[in-house]
């Protein structure tokens, strides 16, 4: 692995009552750290993977964030 | 002859020390004796079986706009708050031009969902400066309140719309020292600055756009007066948190200032996010800054509607796929029998009831009133139908304008938070009263503090809780004439039943300009509250008096 | 219990954080912590990332720095915006426990 991909997300509640995805991410170091998508980004990530359920997430690239937002 | 004299109550008294049966007299506004048989006075507030204790402090609000029409900050005050921090976050309602008023207000909507009636019926704008905006505020005050300057104001004032545009220029800097100085000397608190907010049009605020030169220069300003900056950093992101208040360290011990940040979350999803912020603020404060986390009492709530598609159904894929869709397609698919028929299977074998059953309808929307408050679970079980089908069925008959609350998705396990409110260097607050109005209801935090934290789960002692958000939090503040039961001091005090004392029910009240349209708690077990030395709420109702001042 | 107060060592005081670490004081007192810069003024991503990591290609330290800050570049905000106030991590994430 030479970049970092996706290996969870999971709902979580933002501060402003909305839901958020909280994407974990690992590093080509091993180590995972968290990202927190709002939910439009959130959404926007899922269409663009093609994802229906947020383990579909699993394994994507981190570019395909950056390309949601 | 006293004014006021609060007879056999149990007197906490906010230093943390153990209650004692007696009494507090008061005399122009100041607490003026305590103990026994203090003598007479025009007015006894019996407190036999209650706890008479220092006035709550709310060092996170954004009351900047209401308490313009409502001096009580109404219902904040009914749950024992004798005092308000406004001004969080960057904004405040002064030093404002009048030309920047329209930016303010849209940054004001985006972030704590006000009104515009709020800005154009309720009051009339007089002021530019921050004394006038002081002026105004003491005309009709209920409640103390210690405001806060907003860094993105300030921002503003001295650079336009190049606010939210670029870095600023050493004369721009140098400008923005001396409004501050002015608004300090004025009777502002502190500053707040944000780094993460947004406005209207998706554009981060002025503040966010300031070199960490600029933050340095109006730090050494605060350092002149030793008074707060307050931050708002990035949510769930520990690493960041961590820079904040690496951040945060360096300016309290270059200038000698205090500082906080709010809110700071417990998550399950990063279970160690507070712990490590917590860990880092214990090294910080061992060199000798000051870093105040501020953590919420109250659980985070998720709410949504079939309007608009929500992550709340990201584990159901067919859901996921119906909700983006556009309005047409996606009320087409709700419509269709074959397609709902799948939709509630979906959600398992008992049509959604372990999956959605205790979904909250919360009202407020297009929500018949007889439902608000009510269960799915129990709504569907009088319309005869599964939870997830009478949500869509429900959901349709009322143009899909019905929100659903998912009670406590987030900062909810009173077990890992109870040790983290009860931290030394954990500050109470982040309560964001006045904010995020048709959201949820950022009120009775202090209430949940006792009935969940020292009734349920035993994580501090009553006088511990006591002190926490009373003499530590005006410590925090530098806030000397409160916080405490003290000859002396002011006479800011709260009657409560510690046995019943807590929130009320989340519900939607049409009291905001314009009838527009908030949620808000009630408060339990508070039977009197005192505001420099007169009773403003007694008896479940506010009273006339008007002695609330700006405070610092 | 809470720490007792200690004073700051010299050598941090007035010492603009994020322009250098701050997580690794000369007498130990802060734990290690991502070594983290802020973004001078009208500053690029391709700009911060040269002065950042000099010794990088800089398509791989465009890259890498965008990979460790998705907290900026998966963000509501205009594209390549980089703001006065944000902090830029300047390596990955590091092992904690």
């Amino acid at each position: 692995m030479d970049e970092a991909v996706i290996v969870g997300a999971e709902i979580v509640a933002g501060h402003d009552g909305a839901a958020e995805l909280l994407v974990r991410l690992r590093h080509p170091n091993g180590v995972e750290a968290p990202v927190v998508l709002d939910e439009a980004t959130g959404l926007k990530l899922m269409a663009a993977c093609g994802a229906s359920h947020v383990d579909d997430l699993k394994g994507q690239s981190w570019r395909r964030i950056v390309e949601a937002s | 002859m006293f004014d006021v004299i609060v007879r056999n109550g149990l007197v906490v008294d906010g230093s943390g020390s153990p209650g004692y049966l007696g009494d507090v007299a008061v005399k122009d506004g100041k607490i003026a004796a305590m103990g026994q048989n203090l003598g007479e006075a025009h007015r006894t507030v019996e407190a036999q079986g209650r706890v008479v204790a220092p006035g709550f402090i709310d060092p996170h609000t954004h009351f900047d706009v209401q308490l313009l029409w409502d001096g009580a900050a109404r219902p904040a005050l009914e749950h024992g708050i004798t005092c308000v921090v406004p001004g969080n976050c960057s904004l405040s309602l002064a030093p404002l031009k009048i030309a920047d008023r329209p930016r303010l207000i849209g940054m004001f909507q985006q972030i704590e969902e006000m009104p515009p009636e709020a800005f154009t019926q309720a009051f009339e704008w007089t002021w530019e400066d921050f004394a006038g905006y002081r002026d105004a505020l003491e005309k009709d005050l209920s409640i103390n309140v210690a405001p806060l300057v907003g860094h993105s104001v300030i921002r503003l004032w001295v650079m336009g719309p190049a606010a939210q545009e670029r870095a600023a220029t050493e004369a721009e800097i140098a400008a923005m020292q001396d409004l501050l100085r002015e608004c300090l000397e004025a009777g502002a608190v502190g500053l707040s600055t944000s780094f993460v907010d947004v406005d209207e049009n998706g554009r981060p605020v002025p503040s966010r756009f300031a070199q960490y030169e600029e933050l340095d220069a109006l730090c050494a300003v605060l350092g002149e007066f030793g008074r707060m900056l307050q931050c708002v950093p990035e949510f769930y992101a520990t690493d960041i948190t961590l820079a904040r208040i690496d951040q945060l360290a360096e300016l309290s011990l270059k200038h000698a200032i205090p500082t906080t940040f709010s809110p700071l979350f417990d998550t399950l999803a990063v279970p160690d996010n507070a712990e490590r912020a917590i860990a880092r603020v214990e090294e910080q404060f061992a060199r000798g800054a000051r870093v105040w986390p501020q953590m919420q009492t109250r659980p985070i709530d998720i709410s949504f509607s079939l309007l608009r598609p929500s992550l709340f159904f990201a584990r159901l894929p067919r859901w996921v796929r119906i909700l983006r869709q556009p309005m047409t397609e996606r009320l087409a698919a709700l419509r269709d029998p074959a397609t709902v028929e799948k939709m509630v299977a979906d959600c398992g074998p008992d049509g959604g009831e372990t999956m959605m059953g205790r979904l909250v309808a919360r009202g407020g929307d297009a929500c018949p009133a007889e439902l608000v408050g009510k269960t799915l679970s129990q709504i569907a079980r009088d319309r005869g139908q599964a939870p997830a089908r009478a949500l869509i069925d429900l959901s349709l008959e009322h143009g899909l304008d019905v929100a659903f609350l998912s009670a406590s998705a987030g900062h909810q396990s009173t077990d890992r938070i109870g040790p983290m409110l009860a931290h030394p260097l954990v500050h109470i607050g982040a309560s964001d009263g006045g904010a995020h109005l048709a959201s949820f209801s950022t009120y009775g935090d202090t209430g949940y503090l006792f009935s969940e934290f020292v009734r349920k789960a035993g994580a501090m002692s009553l006088e511990q809780a006591v002190a926490k958000i009373t003499a530590e939090t005006a410590d925090i503040w530098g806030l000397k004439d409160r916080g405490r039961l003290q000859p002396g001091l002011a006479a800011d005090i709260v009657v409560f039943d510690a046995d019943t004392i807590a929130r009320g029910d989340e519900r939607p009240a049409f009291d905001m300009p314009g009838d527009g349209m908030r949620y808000v708690r009630s408060a339990r077990g508070i039977d009197t509250v005192l505001v420099n030395g007169q009773v403003a709420y007694t008896a479940g109702a506010y009273t006339d008096a008007r002695a609330g001042v700006v405070c610092v | 219990m809470a720490p007792e107060r200690g004073r700051a060592p010299a050598s941090l005081l007035g010492r603009p954080p994020g322009r250098e670490p701050v997580s690794t004081s000369p007498d130990g007192a802060l734990s290690r912590q991502r070594r983290f810069v802020t973004p001078g003024p009208e500053e690029t991503i391709e700009e911060l990332a040269r002065r950042s990591l000099p010794d990088v290609a800089i398509e791989a330290a465009v890259d890498g720095i965008k990979s460790w800050n998705l907290h900026v570049f998966a963000m509501r905000r205009p594209p390549g915006l980089l703001l006065g106030s944000d902090v830029i991590f300047v390596e990955p994430p590091i092992a904690h426990g």
